[in-house]
């Protein structure tokens, strides 16, 4: 038996997934289809690793956690029966970097609704410019997708023969033809907007992260986001400045933002900020890094 | 373009116009076209038949005669000699209205190309036939030329003897690379250059009989090949192989060189410079289908490192891998160290085994075989290198060369080379967002 291929697909791709193809028989895999096409049984994701929680316990935990990416989240849930996963999650500590290769899962707590997650096989920390990569394929394996849907919309009464006789992969061509059995999308502009979207995030000159110069122009309706990138990139300083090697003490962080003018209510937010954009994280409890 | 340049155009205007015009006044008019005005060549041609009272479709535009090799989807006006393998009828849907199209092969001696006729008015094709197509343009569809009659192509029967006997309609294979080359495919034609060439005697049907074996080497890969007969080869020859089949040997396709089959020497050069370079990388899909090959280039994310990877004891008479200090064949015996990675490649396509040997191990993981050793011992861990390995290769992407075979688990390399792959995201990220955006 083969392998199967792991999917490169976005998280907004992914959660919109409502469409599974059980395998009949004892070995047969069972499939997610996905809006536009992909034929997921395997997934192959890079993204920053937000957050997990042990809902197990000590003897038999299992994980749950969250990996975001330019488009959205994926969830996860790993135990017992993945155990190298499972124990490679208990040892990382969120936020950072991470590649997951993992099954889907569904979940229906009632008819005509599935929620989608992942069960992973593997993870391991990354660099960022893993995740770079990752999404620059993910954004290429997504306009593939888009075109066999526009493909196969021409076409009116698609086969998985006549859009293979154009040249789209069998796997591809089978996902397609599912797709548009189940999904009946006229309109593509969302998903092409979701790629647009996800190259700009590569792309500093559309960041509104700290790493924007501030003599950048910017016009003037959008001011009150300028401020808040000031701020950040001032707070993102402050822990830079404050760490002798352990991180920032939280404490003495809060002391010197108010001395600047930054209330500890607007601090906890612009924190919470930063740490979802994956540019500080927190070493241990009390004290925070910058990445 | 001076008068000298000007002028055999100036003839082929001539030609087309008959005594209506003098060639002087033609090689005025072009000048003045193409100098002066700074209009191209092939439009300045166009435009001055038509003002004299011309046909301008009678004179192919630019691209001119082309054989079907020679396509590369950029041609704006191309005439071509082929014969019409197979010819489709089609009704398609344009701004709401049924428009009636034809689609199918042609095909000459260098190959087929599919083709659409959009103006079933003027273009009528038969199978089988044999035709001069003028006039039509090319475009280029997933890396092949697909040739397109439009309102201003026209075709003619043509009497001319053409061979495309050897190449049966819709089962020809035309012009391939070798990376292309696939079990169970006929009359193929594909160029590179002849190396490891070896004479060799066999006894067929009780006679004896001499044969020539060696590789093919293009820019895309290797291919043994087989030639069944007597032939004088140049080792090194760049050579164009007409009408070989394919049969695959443990997933590795192979190129046979039967009776009908012709060995074309080309002159030196003539494909570049093929020492060295590696094969351009291909998707593992595309690896799959063909089964396999000799020296394939793939790139694609390591996404699990398997078990039997590390350090592992080797036999020291037969070097299989030792099970608990027991060799399968010679018992207990003192194994010998070696390294190694059996990893999972994937590229969102497909997925491959990988194995890596001592040396790129060593590499990939910057460790040699004796820190391996070392590590192992301090951590009283078997699996230590392994760990290793899983930590520092999980989700890495990668550039592999090797040979690759293929079996019921699919396709496998041994790998020969591996680097890792510098992505500039950014840069890549730029270049897509224009694309996307330039079609808005």
């Amino acid at each position: 038996m083969a392998r199967e291929v792991a999917w490169r697909v976005f998280a907004a791709e992914f959660n919109s997934s409502s469409y599974e193809i059980k395998g009949e028989g004892e070995k047969a895999p069972s499939y997610l289809i996905s809006p536009l096409g992909a034929k997921i049984n395997r997934i192959f994701v890079v993204g920053v690793l937000t957050d997990k929680e042990n809902v197990g316990n000590g003897n038999e935990p299992v994980w749950r956690a969250r990996i975001t990416d330019p488009t959205g989240t994926f969830y996860l849930t790993a135990g017992q029966y993945q155990p190298e996963a499972a124990m490679a999650l208990a040892k990382l500590e969120p936020p950072c970097f991470v590649a997951v290769v993992g099954k889907f899962r569904t979940y229906s707590p009632e008819e005509g609704k599935l929620y989608v997650s992942i069960r992973p096989e593997r993870i391991g920390r990354v660099e960022a410019s893993a995740r770079d990569g990752w999404v620059l394929e993910t954004c290429k394996a997504t306009l593939d997708r888009i075109s066999a849907m526009e493909e196969a919309m021409k076409l009116g009464e698609p086969t998985v023969e006549k859009l293979m006789q154009i040249g789209f992969s069998q796997p591809l061509a089978e996902g397609t033809v599912h797709s548009m059995q189940h999904y009946h999308l006229d309109d593509l502009a969302r998903y092409k907007g979701m790629v647009t979207d996800a190259l700009k995030f590569l792309l500093p000159e559309y960041q509104t992260g700290p790493e924007m110069p501030v003599e950048a122009s910017v016009p003037e309706e959008v001011e009150v986001e300028e401020d808040d990138v000031d701020k950040e990139a001032l707070v993102l300083s402050l822990i830079e400045s404050l760490d002798s090697g352990k991180g920032a003490a939280w404490d003495e962080v809060v002391q010197r933002a108010k001395a600047q003018g930054i209330e500890r209510e607007e601090l906890d937010s612009i924190a919470n900020s930063l740490l979802d954009k994956g540019f500080v994280y927190e070493p241990v409890l009390g004290r925070m890094r910058k990445i | 373009m001076d008068r000298e340049e000007l002028a055999p155009h100036a003839e082929e205007l001539a030609r087309v116009l008959g005594e209506k015009v003098t060639k002087d006044r033609l090689l005025d008019e072009l000048e003045r076209y193409v100098n002066l005005y700074r209009v191209s060549l092939d439009w300045a041609k166009r435009d001055i038949l038509k003002k004299m009272g011309g046909n301008p479709s009678s004179i192919g535009n630019g691209s001119g005669r082309k054989s079907v090799a020679e396509l590369t989807g950029a041609e704006q006006s191309v005439d071509l000699l082929v014969k019409v393998l197979t010819v489709n009828p089609k009704t398609i849907e344009v701004g709401g209205a049924h428009k009636n199209i034809l689609y199918g092969y042609v095909a000459d001696e260098s190959g087929r190309v599919p083709y659409t006729v959009w103006e079933t008015e003027s273009v009528q094709l038969k199978e089988g036939e044999t035709v001069v197509i003028r006039n039509a343009y090319t475009k280029e569809y997933k890396g092949t030329p697909q040739l397109n009659l439009g309102n201003r192509a026209s075709v003619e029967r043509s009497d001319e003897a053409l061979d495309v006997a050897g190449m049966p309609s819709g089962a020809g294979h035309g012009e391939v690379k070798v990376a292309e080359l696939a079990e169970g495919m006929n009359y193929v034609v594909v160029s590179g250059k002849v190396s490891k060439l070896e004479r060799k005697e066999i006894v067929a049907a009780g006679e004896r009989k001499n044969i020539v074996t060696g590789v093919l080497t293009d820019d895309t890969g290797s291919a043994e090949l087989t030639i069944w007969k007597d032939a004088e080869l140049q080792e090194g020859a760049e050579v164009r192989i007409v009408g070989a089949y394919v049969k695959s040997w443990r997933g590795i396709p192979k190129l046979n060189l039967g009776d009908k089959a012709e060995v074309q020497v080309l002159a030196a050069g003539t494909l570049g410079n093929l020492a060295g370079a590696a094969p351009k990388a291909r998707t593992l899909l595309d690896v799959e289908a063909s089964g396999g090959g000799m020296d394939v280039v793939v790139r694609g994310t390591i996404v699990d490192v398997r078990e039997g990877s590390g350090l592992v004891m080797r036999c020291p008479e037969c070097r299989r891998v030792l099970q608990k200090g027991t060799c399968r064949v010679h018992g207990k015996v003192k194994g010998m160290d070696d390294l190694r990675i059996k990893a999972i490649l994937d590229d969102g396509t497909s997925t491959m085994n990988v194995v890596f040997g001592k040396e790129l191990t060593e590499g990939l993981l910057s460790m040699t075989i004796d820190e391996a050793v070392r590590l192992t011992t301090e951590e009283r861990n078997p699996d230590a290198v392994k760990e290793l390995a899983e930590e520092r290769l999980f989700a890495r992407t990668l550039e592999v060369r090797g040979m690759v075979r293929s079996d019921d688990f699919g396709p496998m390399m041994i790998a020969r080379e591996a680097r890792a792959v510098e992505v500039d995201a950014r840069e890549e990220g730029a270049k897509l967002l224009t694309e996307l955006e330039g079609f808005e």
